[in-house]
């Protein structure tokens, strides 16, 4: 194993040179107002290159969630930049924003988040579906990827009949099948048993080997950091190590 | 797919989805019943008012609605009557001396309107003589016999072949005076109508106002009263020396109290339709506050706002569109029940009386309120999701990560 650890107070995450970055962040920061403001993002630069599996980790309050919102143009940052896929994002409008995420960012959610009166196959052509996609390419993708995370058969059950770590692998289709840049998960395996997290790690590092797909997660859990080939920690805000394995 | 998602949204929680359509079908039955409860209610009014003395069309000196002098006669009246009941298109037609006067018992006097009458045409023209509910519709041996209503009679404290005295001013201004014997009794709906109103052969007032063979009035009854029109403009061209009115015209008081009635309903309507908007913004709004991480998902995912607000509407467009049908399907059935068996309202008969209305009321309905009360549901149905749909695009989508 390559590590290549800083454990500095506030450090530079970067991406080794000559690399395509997917993400970028330069001295971005976000301050919750309240009785007292707290910092959740406080000066993060960070580099993500194509095809890193990198988790990001850190004790509760730490900024992860807050980090990924950011990163993903779900929420907005009071100062610094987000670059993503090339494209700043501090100044997207909001619907211009929106088509961005659909077309760049693939996300996958701790409760999975899957429309329930959809069936699995109907809930992975969905993005597909706002990306105006036509039927058959729908269908062959949706059919491919529902394959692809191991429940091929299972297409026409809704999200009420699947187990959560089949509910977790639709998921994980859903945010494939418009292509995107790269994937975003926030606590994936958070609600799931050993096993289904096997599995559905099994699957995202297959994805990332076999097509290049980079992932970014924000984790507690073990044994995501265990198999990530990147881990970035933050701690109130601040990036305080970044092991490359 | 938004419209398959918003009509799956719709039955996630089929009991309150139920209830919605529940509220629509009821909103819409409860303001269509009032209107065709009042259409039903106007309808008979103005039926019995034609039916019992108006008719449909009526002739008069130009002059005499103005003034009503007794003088003001239709100039060769009764030629003209006998030219009118020649015409194919009349159904009958009949004529009628009419003077203001005081009927007088030995006990009390009131003011009524004297009509006197042609018994056997008047008979086909009204239906006076149904209404006769003791004694005789003027028999032919009586001599000088009076109708008299019930609640006259009993306000004059008389009774059958009790004699009365008929007291008025002919066309010299001089008092003139007649006895008669009261022959029936009848009675109408309308209690104001029976008490300021007493029926005499045309003949014997004709003889006490000294005017014999002169008629004021020709009342014209027709098949239908879609033919009112035609038949006016008929008459008024071929008799220009007198004035040819419709029914709504000599009696002004049947609209406008159809007009008060029709504001009266739609105010209720109104009512029916605000309590209608806020039940709908009160179960969408429901709807949407406990997606509201679902909605924060599918705006994350790369769905517009616009989109979700589309949904939203999509929704209570479609919950109406299931309603209204329905609600238009139930008015049909309880009009066509109602209309045939009638809505006893005999506990208000009084009241009802008192506007000239019947006890009974058969509901009717035109299809243009089906229209007119549908929109208006379906339109509120849609209003009421603009807030609700509004309060979902504002949803953030960071709701999905917390």
């Amino acid at each position: 194993m390559d590590l290549n650890t800083e454990t500095n107070s506030q450090i530079s995450a970067s991406a080794p040179t000559g690399s395509e970055l997917v993400v970028q962040t330069i001295d971005l920061h976000k301050i919750y107002q309240g009785v007292e403001p707290v910092h959740a993002v406080n000066g993060v630069n960070l580099e993500i290159a194509a095809g890193e599996f990198t988790a990001i980790v850190g004790p509760s309050g730490s900024g992860k969630t807050t980090l990924l919102n950011i990163i993903g143009g779900l929420d907005r940052q009071d100062s610094g930049d987000v670059i993503v896929a090339g494209a700043s994002l501090a100044n997207l409008p909001e619907s211009v924003l929106t088509d961005f995420r659909l077309n760049n960012i693939g996300f996958v959610f701790q409760a999975y988040n899957l429309i329930p009166v959809l069936t699995a196959q109907e809930n992975i052509e969905f993005t597909m579906l706002l990306q105006k996609r036509p039927k058959e390419e729908r269908e062959a993708r949706s059919t491919e990827l529902l394959n692809a995370v191991g429940i091929g058969g299972l297409g026409d059950k809704r999200p009420s009949q699947l187990s959560g770590g089949q509910q977790q692998r639709v998921a994980v289709a859903r945010a494939l099948a418009p292509k995107p840049t790269f994937i975003l998960a926030d606590e994936p395996t958070a609600n799931l048993d050993s096993h289904s997290t096997a599995t559905l790690l099994d699957i995202m590092l297959e994805l990332n080997k076999k097509e290049g797909m980079t992932f970014i997660f924000s984790t507690h859990d073990q044994r995501v950091i265990d198999r990530a080939r990147r881990v970035i920690t933050l701690e109130d805000g601040q990036i305080v190590s970044d092991e490359r394995r | 797919m938004l419209l398959k998602i918003a009509w799956k949204n719709i039955w996630r929680n089929r009991t309150r989805s139920l209830v919605l359509i529940a509220a629509v079908v009821l909103g819409l039955w409860g303001g269509l019943a009032m209107v065709s409860f009042s259409l039903g209610m106007m309808d008979q009014r103005a039926k019995d008012q034609i039916e019992k003395l108006i008719s449909h069309v009526q002739l008069h000196h130009p002059d005499y609605r103005d003034e009503r002098k007794v003088e003001l006669f239709i100039p060769d009246g009764l030629q003209v009557l006998n030219e009118i009941q020649q015409k194919p298109n009349i159904k009958a037609a009949t004529g009628r001396s009419l003077a203001g006067g005081m009927l007088a018992s030995p006990r009390k006097s009131i003011g009524v309107m004297i009509n006197g009458v042609m018994p056997a045409s008047e008979a086909l023209v009204t239906q006076l003589e149904g209404k006769v509910i003791e004694g005789e519709y003027f028999p032919e041996d009586a001599r000088n016999p009076i109708l008299v209503s019930e609640r006259a009679a009993k306000m004059l404290k008389i009774k059958l072949r009790s004699k009365i005295t008929l007291t008025s001013q002919n066309a010299e201004g001089e008092m003139v005076a007649s006895a008669f014997r009261v022959g029936g009794i009848f009675k109408t709906i309308d209690a104001k109508y029976d008490e300021a109103h007493v029926f005499v052969q045309a003949t014997d007032l004709q003889r006490m106002l000294g005017q014999e063979g002169q008629i004021h009035e020709i009342a014209i009854l027709l098949n239908s009263k879609e033919e009112v029109l035609p038949v006016q403009a008929e008459l008024a061209e071929a008799f220009p020396e007198v004035q040819v009115e419709t029914w709504k015209e000599v009696s002004p008081e049947l609209s406008m109290m159809a007009d008060s009635m029709d504001q009266v309903v739609w105010i209720f309507v109104g009512v029916v339709i605000i309590g209608l908007f806020f039940g709908i913004i009160n179960t969408m709004l429901m709807a949407v506050l406990e997606r509201k991480e679902e909605t924060g998902m599918l705006m994350a995912v790369g769905m517009k706002r616009a989109q979700v607000f589309k949904m939203i509407v999509l929704e209570s467009t479609l919950i109406s569109l299931i309603g209204v049908p329905l609600g238009i399907v139930l008015t049909q059935l309880t009009v066509g029940i109602m209309g045939n068996v009638g809505i006893d309202m005999s506990a208000f008969s009084e009241g009802l009386a008192q506007m000239g209305m019947s006890s009974t009321v058969y509901p009717m309905m035109e299809p243009k309120y089906y229209v007119i009360v549908a929109i208006q549901v379906f339109v509120v149905a849609i209003l009421g999701s603009i807030y609700p749909a509004f309060k979902a695009v504002g949803f953030k989508t960071q709701y999905i990560t917390r």
